[in-house]
């Protein structure tokens, strides 16, 4: 077992006993979804959960003494911070996909489109495959958003520690809507023609997910470098 | 490397490390392979510093540190599969089972041993279902023993392993550490306040005051080393007076630690006597970490 390996194995044994709730949390999202027949409201809380379980490994290192666990074992820093981060990929990569999954669920259960924002149909309903372009766009969305606020709330972590800064896992949320309301603002969408841009993505699709996970590996990387320069030098 | 490194199973040279009101002052000392060294000192002494120093976890301002010759942070990764490390808290996950500590540890050291955790296990009566929260302080300590001593390390740290612990389990852990090094290739470095364990197992002793090294050899020397003394006031020279460590007066006389080699020349009429260790720790703990 090579050390990162064995760090990944570690971060998830650790926080083994708290993953159990969490499907009842995923059960809970497909039913507001569902409910309130917006399936985009299931991929949000989704993806918000996996924020918090991947924090949740932080919580649970400082409530265990694990930092002195980890400080004994053969493992260098580098490997600890860069499991950890892998650790998070993977959970990213996994809430993803149930993100995606439930929120397919939701629209059929609830009988509406994966876009549609409430009971009413939506008003872009009807264009052919813009039903597609929202589930991919969503599924990019909700891994890019992943990777942003772990990006944002690890490096905190690892510098303050989760019991002093866990409402940090809400701030990527706070930036993302004010980041929205601004632009919003900026370029009023009303005025803006936006068939083409929507057509261009129709028929190229598959690039909603690609420029997700590419953005959202780029949060994670300068996240991860960042990290690692706080730990290297941590007293622990 | 020379053969007296290769030969010491812990070597701290000039170890500095500075906190804001606090300093690790060019610590010093060894410890040969095959015994055990007690690390004693009263609280805030810095003697988890040293230990947290030593295991990479907090970062030296000066100094080096070898284990086995090998330099604790260029070779981290050797140096710690050859270190366990038990620490007062204990610093599993409070869910595991014993199983489940072995099963999230044994991939990290190469030489794991199921079967001695095992043996381990059953010969300290350690529950298997019960979890890490569910132990008693006693038990918990068992459990970071038998971890610590399952993954063939042949340095074992230990951060001041008998405080809470009864009387009776304090004697097993003695036991058991003694057992441990009894093949000659092991070694113990542990800190405690509690003299009297060093009095039965230790067979080196480093002596820490205030972030300073106020001796550090065999247990023997310490104890040949110092002198209890008592005199009456006439008997007092200034000299003597200078030499004696955590000095006191009363109207009867006056009474200190002394080291034995500034007894030489004193007057005749002085009653002196071999001290406890507690009785260092107190005389020079007295003088604020003059040494
Ligand atoms: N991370 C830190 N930041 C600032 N000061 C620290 C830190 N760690 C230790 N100190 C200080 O260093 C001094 C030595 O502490 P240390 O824990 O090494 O003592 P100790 O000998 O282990 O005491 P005890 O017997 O109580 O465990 C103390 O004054 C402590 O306040
Ligand atoms: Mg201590």
């Amino acid at each position: 077992m090579t050390t990162v390996v064995g760090a990944i194995r570690l971060d998830y044994l650790s926080g083994r006993s708290y993953l159990r709730l969490y499907p009842l949390f995923f059960l809970l999202a497909l039913l507001v979804g569902t409910v309130a027949k917006m399936p985009v409201f299931t991929i949000l809380l989704v993806v918000i959960l996996g924020v918090f379980i991947a924090g949740g490994v932080f919580a649970n290192q400082e409530k265990n003494h694990g930092e002195r666990l980890y400080g004994t074992l053969p493992l260098r820093r580098r490997d600890i911070v860069l499991g950890r981060y892998l650790y998070a990929l993977i959970l990213g990569t996994i809430a993803s996909v149930i993100a995606w999954a439930f929120g397919l669920l939701a629209s059929r259960l609830a009988g509406v489109d994966m876009g549609q924002l409430g009971p009413r149909r939506s008003s872009l309903g009807g264009t052919p495959g813009l039903n597609s372009l929202i589930m991919w766009f969503a599924i990019g969305a909700a891994f890019a958003y992943f990777c942003f606020a772990v990006a944002i709330a690890f490096p905190i972590y690892y510098q303050f520690g989760f019991a002093r800064s866990y409402m940090f896992t809400m701030l990527p949320l706070y930036l993302v809507f004010l980041l929205g309301v601004l632009i919003t603002r900026a370029i009023n969408p009303g005025s803006l023609d936006v068939t083409d841009t929507i057509q261009f993505f129709i028929d190229h699709v598959y690039l909603l997910p690609i420029i997700g996970v590419v953005l959202g590996l780029l949060f994670w990387a300068v996240s991860w470098t960042i990290a690692h320069r706080i730990y290297v030098h941590k007293e622990i | 490397m020379s053969d007296a490194a290769m030969n010491d199973a812990l070597e701290v040279i000039g170890l500095r490390k500075r906190y804001r009101d606090f300093r690790l002052d060019s610590v010093s000392f060894s410890l040969p392979a095959g015994y055990i060294m007690g690390f004693v000192g009263q609280n805030g002494a810095g003697k988890t510093t040293t230990i947290r120093c030593i295991l990479n976890m907090a970062v030296p301002d000066g100094g080096e540190i070898k284990v086995f010759g090998l330099d604790n942070r260029a070779d981290e990764l050797a140096v710690k599969q050859e270190v366990a490390v038990v620490f007062d808290e204990i610093f599993f996950v409070d869910s595991w089972r014993a199983s489940d500590v072995q099963n999230a540890i044994q991939g990290f050291y190469t030489r794991w041993d199921r079967a001695r955790f095992a043996r381990y296990l059953s010969d300290f009566d350690l529950p298997p279902d019960k979890r890490v929260r569910e132990l008693s302080r006693g038990m918990k300590m068992k459990l970071m023993l038998a971890v610590a001593m399952s993954h063939g390390a042949k340095l074992l740290i230990l951060d001041e392993p008998t405080s809470g612990l009864d009387p009776v389990a304090r004697g097993e852990l003695l036991d058991i550490l003694r057992d441990y090094i009894a093949d000659g290739t092991k070694s113990v470095f542990f800190s405690t306040h509690i003299t009297s364990d060093l009095e039965r197992i230790a067979d080196y002793i480093t002596l820490i005051d205030a972030g300073h090294i106020f001796y550090t050899g065999t247990k023997d020397g310490l104890l040949e080393h110092f002198r209890i003394v008592k005199g009456s006031a006439v008997d007092l020279t200034e000299p003597l007076r200078r030499a004696i460590i955590g000095f006191s007066q009363a109207s009867t006389g006056f009474t200190g630690l002394i080291r034995t080699d500034d007894l030489r020349g004193a007057p005749a009429a002085l009653v002196t006597e071999a001290p406890t260790i507690d009785e260092i720790l107190i005389h020079i703990s007295k003088d604020g970490g003059r040494s």
